[in-house]
């Protein structure tokens, strides 16, 4: 593979030194311009970094090109621009052009060159540009990460170029999509249409919707059956007539209020019982068609084990019905199942059109992104003069003082080693509490998360325990399905209305330390279970580096911080971090919607950025 | 019907025991850009009689406030004149004030029953009010604009075009007022700015120019500093001259240059003439760079033009200092930067509009002139914490925006001087905003800030408290400064330096942002990430060299690993790039249009401890200008963003090692 950037001369003091290169094949794989860009980055095949944009520019669901996630991720491979052989691009722009145009979207704003312009120009990338199908994308996404040898696929989303849903199955190097779904048919679009009636932001709230289901009764699904319509094989339909995504300015017509009888929920309003019900039936609607879905999937393929990507795939409840009820031995669930996940896939497909070799390895971890050395905390800390407590080269002590902590009820946010790629915080950066507590929940909320009262909070348990409290046969380190709670004890931060948790299953050997603070915690309390949600207040981006841990841990109700080898506790803070650590976030708030928002108020950067 | 009430500014109606009050939210504890007044209130009786003052962040005390501001002197000064209970001022004066915002709050101040509307606008009659009159608006529309007029006129069409917009949108604003004004027969006072032209410069490079004109131009621009630095201003002059005839006089610089050769030469007319040409040539209209808020001359004209036609009384702030100082060319004296005004400064102002007001007020028996007054009026009563405060701001703000032809150092060391002089105590101050700036986390979080928030030196947001930078320039003058009053200051920043940016086993990426020694440098949108245009992962030059922090601790060799290129608009490029550590050139790398990787050890005997600066000297683009500009229009007529100025090199990585 020719290299198209130079390795160039370099020498002794005013002269040049040899030429060199690193052998191995490197690409980048990248996702942008929808929501939630990423990249990642393939050494000879093996994910060795991968990154939400997001996390570096703290704009929640940052869609713009991942400028800073692109040179991390070269850092943390140890190579510089000129070692690449290639970036990959996770679809086609042509083709969604071509869809975009066939809805409608004004000329000017199409432009099938700009992901290539935007990767020569922003990235300085010289080199060749691999671009490959949404779909396959996510599909490549999750096979080859998958570790199985063979798998039937489903990629499930709002819509990737044309297609909403596409079905195949995957081998070696293999992947071969036979059956897709067009748009405006989406089972994507069919939940976010619902997600925006029950008022909640596109792209965002579906989880909440999620969430909410099981606090109702399916009531609606006559209503929801003749939104969606399964026909033969992996088709289905919907009835166009109550859907305006494809050329309105919003997700529903007036038909689908109609039809539900009540009047679309304002933002913010209150949730009543009749919104518990239709977002209950549609759930109950979906997970029959994926059901339905996948048991055909099965018989097409006769493949024992399914993958599974795209926006819907991170459906956790649909996932462990699937799971159980559907044809399927195995499921893998790419856990940066949406849009930013698609740079995995790009990156495997281009490994693959490089080397004829099959990429990744079964997916251990997500523990991909930046991470920074006690040291680098330690001198942080010190800057600040906070009176922390230093427990370098005392893990097991420091432990000791967390539980201390999670025994007497505090809400811990816990940051320890690489951040996590995709949605979920798996204990890299999490906040932490005793699920026992039948506070906690409330506490969460009222402290740091300030999100909605229905949504239930997910359980972290050692995997050798989890079969004792969980209806789960096989390991979730992902948090990726749902599951009956069977536990003797009583889990009320943790077990939702309907009697669910979406675990997460950690291994020592994957995640020794945060193992060892859930085996920590099970001595001392005979729960080897914990509370585990996002390190992130409500509106922002999960944090990412120590910076980012303190101003979130100062600016809200978290009661100590466990900051790698460190522990600082709230009534140790500077009095005055009260006032102004708000203030500043803010102002920094106020400088990213302006950044990303509002050209005619730039003055305010000209001055903020004094 | 009567209107339901509605805000003034930020001023929101309430209701409080049966009366209507506009009650402001409470200031942030890191400052904001309005008054700190709680409440406004109707006027309720015929005396005081009452002055609404309004205008952008000069009248609103930049760097003064809340310890002094414009409209506290010239209440005070109104009422030494005229009584102490004859007159009060409503400050509604706000930093970042737009055409927009001023009319609105013009009109929502009628609601508190104002006598005299005292109007002080017109340094932000900039890019703020025409935005989409550049290559970078994110706006088919504008870009196609601003292509044809490219197309039509070359870079005066757009500069035409946002002199044409801004004439329109001030002129319809101050026709509001009027409007407003004479609907409830009060007089208008307006202040014409006057802005600092001895020690302010804007240095911005030209467009591209046809032929190799680009890089004849950037030729004479180093001849003409260095004929400068040794006083051979005849052949300073010549080379000036002639960038003028290649850039047509559309180059700030050009004009900063003449201005440095006449004041040299003892013409201080002729360069004030040259000054005032550089701040009507900064580049606002093509947005690719940051200017300084500055009166242009047509925004004085516009206002000068609406007094006549409306009647307003003008106090022209250019005179009453000309005449105040003597000084032909406005500097330090009055200004603490490109337009803010010192004590002094504002002391002279208000007194001037303090006048007219008296005048129009009819409350005197004769009518009084500004000289007579401001004889008689008191100094304003300022600590000598505050003062310090204002000047070390000052240091700081001017090591952020000023982006000077000559050298920047001596006005830095200028302004941290004059703090300690104001208040020896200040020097703790000028340590923690060091010690911040040392450490790669937000001031907010450091005990260097909390410190300085618990001193009398408070040091708000506006004074630069950001964290991105290490702000070298800023580093070097407190250091130096305080070097020379015995603080070794040298050594205590070195050894922060290290203690968080010494070098890792990875290396450091001097290419990251908190390593560039001039972030201004760059082109302004990526500097800010604008909407919609390109994020860019690399560090593109508009100019011959580019700086960047390389810390160490000079006791061993250090290894550089540059990524870097030579981007062209049409086919290829190649030249050397010379690499300089502290003013000396220790070797070079031949570089081309694609990536290039090379490396190059610095020997311990060129570094210092701490802080050292490297610099990339790159070849000129010898491109042919007009076809490079014609390739800008075509971008611009697909609806994209394009750069009008030549990009002399663009660098991914500088990663330093220990060697």
């Amino acid at each position: 593979m020719p290299r198209t950037g130079r390795a160039g001369p370099g020498g002794e003091a005013g002269k040049v030194e040899l030429p060199y290169n690193r052998p191995g094949m490197n690409v980048l794989g990248l996702s942008a311009f929808f929501h939630e860009s990423a990249c990642c980055l393939l050494r000879d095949g093996r994910l060795v970094a991968a990154a939400e944009e997001e996390r570096f520019s703290r704009v929640k669901h940052d869609p713009r090109l991942p400028v800073s996630a692109f040179r991390w991720c070269l850092k943390r491979g140890g190579i510089g621009l000129v070692d690449l052989d290639a970036v990959a691009f996770y679809e086609s722009p042509v083709a969604k052009v071509s869809r975009q145009f066939w809805a409608g979207t004004a000329a000017d704003l199409l432009d099938p060159e700009r992901p290539e312009r935007a990767i020569r120009e922003g990235l300085g990338w010289e080199g060749p540009i691999l671009t490959f199908p949404h779909h396959l994308s996510h599909a490549a996404s999750a096979f080859f990460f998958s570790g199985f040898p063979a798998a039937a696929v489903l990629t499930v989303d709002g819509v990737g170029e044309w297609d909403t849903t596409a079905y195949g199955q995957a081998g070696g190097t293999g992947i071969d999509l036979f059956e897709s779904v067009a748009f405006p048919h989406s089972l994507g679009l069919l939940y976010s249409t619902i997600t925006s009636y029950l008022g909640f932001a596109v792209n965002d709230g579906e989880y909440k919707v999620m969430g909410l289901a099981p606090y109702g009764e399916p009531r609606y699904l006559k209503e929801m059956r003749r939104l969606v319509a399964s026909g033969p094989d992996g088709q289905f339909r919907l009835d166009l007539r109550y859907f305006d995504f494809v050329r309105g300015r919003k997700m529903y017509s007036e038909a689908l209020v109609d039809l539900l009888g009540q009047p679309p929920r304002s933002r913010e309003s209150e949730i009543t019982r009749f919104h518990q019900d239709v977002a209950r039936s549609l759930q109950t609607v979906l997970e029959e068609i994926l059901i339905e879905k996948t048991r055909w999937l099965h018989e097409r393929t006769g493949l024992p084990d399914l993958c599974m990507a795209g926006g819907v795939a991170l459906n956790c409840v649909a996932n462990g019905r699937i799971l159980r009820e559907g044809s399927f031995r195995r499921l893998f669930v790419q856990p940066a199942a949406g849009d930013s996940g698609g740079c995995l896939g790009a990156a495997a497909l281009a490994h693959v059109h490089l080397t004829d070799e099959r990429p990744g390895e079964a997916l251990q971890h997500v523990y991909l992104g930046p991470c920074s050395t006690a040291d680098e905390v330690s001198r942080l800390l010190g800057a600040a003069e906070l009176p922390a407590l230093d427990f370098r080269y005392r893990e097991a002590e420091m432990l000791e003082v967390v539980v201390d902590r999670l025994e007497a009820r505090k809400v811990v946010a816990w940051f320890h080693g690489p951040l996590e790629l995709g949605p979920r915080a798996l204990g890299g950066r999490s906040l932490l509490g005793d699920p026992r507590d039948p506070e906690m929940r409330d506490r969460l909320n009222r402290l740091v998360k300030k999100r909605e009262a229905f949504r239930p909070f997910a359980p972290s348990v050692l995997g050798e325990h989890a079969a004792a409290h969980f209806d789960l046969g096989h390991p979730s380190p992902f948090m990726l399905e749902t599951c009956r709670v069977l536990s003797p004890l009583d889990l009320p931060a943790v077990t939702h209305v309907d009697g669910s948790a979406r675990p997460q299953t950690v291994d020592a050997a994957v995640a020794p330390r945060f193992a060892a603070l859930l085996e920590a915690f099970h001595r001392r309390t005979g729960c080897p279970i914990l509370v585990n949600t996002s390190f992130n207040v409500r509106g922002e981006p999960i944090v990412a580096s120590p910076v980012d841990a303190l101003l979130c841990f100062a600016s809200t109700g978290i009661d100590t911080l466990a900051l790698e080898d460190f522990v600082i506790d709230r009534d140790r803070l500077p009095a005055d971090w009260a006032d102004l650590l708000p203030a500043w976030r803010q102002r920094l708030r106020s400088g990213f919607a302006r950044n990303t928002g509002e050209w005619s108020a730039i003055s305010e950067d000209l001055y903020t950025f004094v | 019907m009567t209107r339901p009430p509605e805000p003034i500014s930020v001023w929101e109606p309430r209701e409080v025991d049966g009366e209507r009050v506009f009650v402001r939210p409470d200031p942030l504890p890191l400052g904001d850009h309005f008054a700190a007044v709680k409440e406004l209130r109707p006027k309720k009786a015929e005396l005081p009689l009452r002055v609404a003052f309004f205008g952008e962040s000069v009248a609103a005390g930049y760097l003064y406030a809340p310890h002094l501001t414009p409209a506290r002197v010239l209440e005070s000064q109104l009422r030494a004149a005229g009584g102490e209970t004859h007159f009060e001022v409503i400050d509604l004066a706000r930093t970042n004030e737009t055409l927009a915002s001023l009319a609105e709050t013009v009109r929502t101040s009628l609601q508190i029953n104002p006598d005299v509307l005292a109007i002080f606008v017109g340094n932000n009659w900039n890019l703020l009010e025409t935005p989409e009159v550049s290559p970078y608006a994110p706006s088919v529309t504008a870009r196609r604009e601003v292509a044809a007029a490219l197309r039509a006129e070359g870079i005066s069409g757009p500069i035409r075009l946002a002199a044409e917009r801004l004439h329109e949108r001030a002129q319809a604003t101050l026709e509001q007022i009027a409007f407003i004004a004479r609907t409830v027969q009060i007089p208008v006072v307006l202040v014409l700015p006057e802005v600092n032209l001895a020690d302010w410069e804007t240095r911005q490079p030209p467009v591209w120019l046809p032929g190799d004109g680009a890089a004849r131009w950037h030729g004479l621009y180093k001849v003409a500093n260095h004929a400068l630095e040794r006083r051979d201003l005849a052949a300073a002059r010549e080379a000036a001259d002639s960038m003028l005839e290649l850039d047509g006089g559309a180059c700030a610089s050009t004009w900063r240059i003449l201005a440095r050769i006449q004041g040299e030469l003892g013409n201080p007319e002729e360069a004030r003439r040259a000054a005032l040409a550089e701040v009507d040539a900064a580049g606002y209209a093509t947005l690719a760079f940051l200017g300084a808020p500055q009166a242009t001359t047509a925004a004085r004209e516009i206002q000068g033009d609406a007094a006549r036609r409306h009647g307003f009384a003008a106090v022209d702030l250019r005179a009453v200092f000309r005449e105040h100082t003597g000084e032909i060319l406005p500097g330090r004296r009055m200004f603490l930067d490109y337009c803010h005004l010192t004590t002094e400064g504002i002391h002279v102002a208000m007194a001037a509009v303090a006048a007219e007001v008296l005048n129009l007020s009819g409350m005197l028996e004769t009518d009084v002139d500004w000289q007579s007054l401001l004889r008689r009026l008191p100094v304003p009563v300022l600590s000598p914490e505050a003062e310090a405060t204002a000047r070390l701001g000052a240091a700081i703000h001017s090591a952020h925006r000023l982006l000077t032809v000559g050298r920047k150092g001596p006005i830095l060391e200028h302004w941290l001087d004059a703090a300690l002089e104001a208040s020896p105590g200040v020097e703790a101050a000028m340590l923690d905003v060091a010690e911040a700036r040392c450490i790669p986390a937000p001031a907010v979080l450091t005990a260097a800030l909390r410190r300085n928030f618990a001193s009398p030196y408070r040091l708000l947001l506006q004074h630069g408290i950001r964290w991105d930078f290490l702000d070298a320039d800023l580093l070097e003058a407190v250091q130096a400064v305080l070097e020379r009053r015995g603080t070794p200051a040298r050594v205590w920043i070195a050894r922060l330096l290290l203690q968080h940016h010494a070098m890792g086993e990875e290396g450091t990426d001097l290419a990251e942002p908190p390593y560039l020694w001039e972030p201004l440098e760059r082109f302004f949108p990526e500097v800010m990430r604008f909407e919609d245009l390109a994020e860019r992962a690399t560090v593109r030059s508009p100019w011959p060299a580019t700086s960047f922090c390389l810390i160490c601790n000079g006791e061993k060799d250090v290894r550089i690993e540059p990524t870097l290129r030579l981007p062209t608009v049409n086919g290829s490029r190649s030249g050397r790039v010379a690499i300089e550590i502290n003013g000396v050139e220790i070797g070079g790398m031949d570089a081309t249009d694609l990536w290039s990787r090379g490396t190059l050890r610095i020997g311990r005997g060129h570094l210092h401890p701490g802080l050292n600066r490297l610099t990339l000297h790159w070849p000129a683009p010898r491109e042919e200008g007009g076809a490079a500009l014609q390739a800008a229009i075509r971008r611009l007529e697909q609806g994209l963003a394009a750069d009008l100025h030549p990009i002399f090199g663009e660098v991914f990585s500088l990663i330093a090692h220990t060697a």
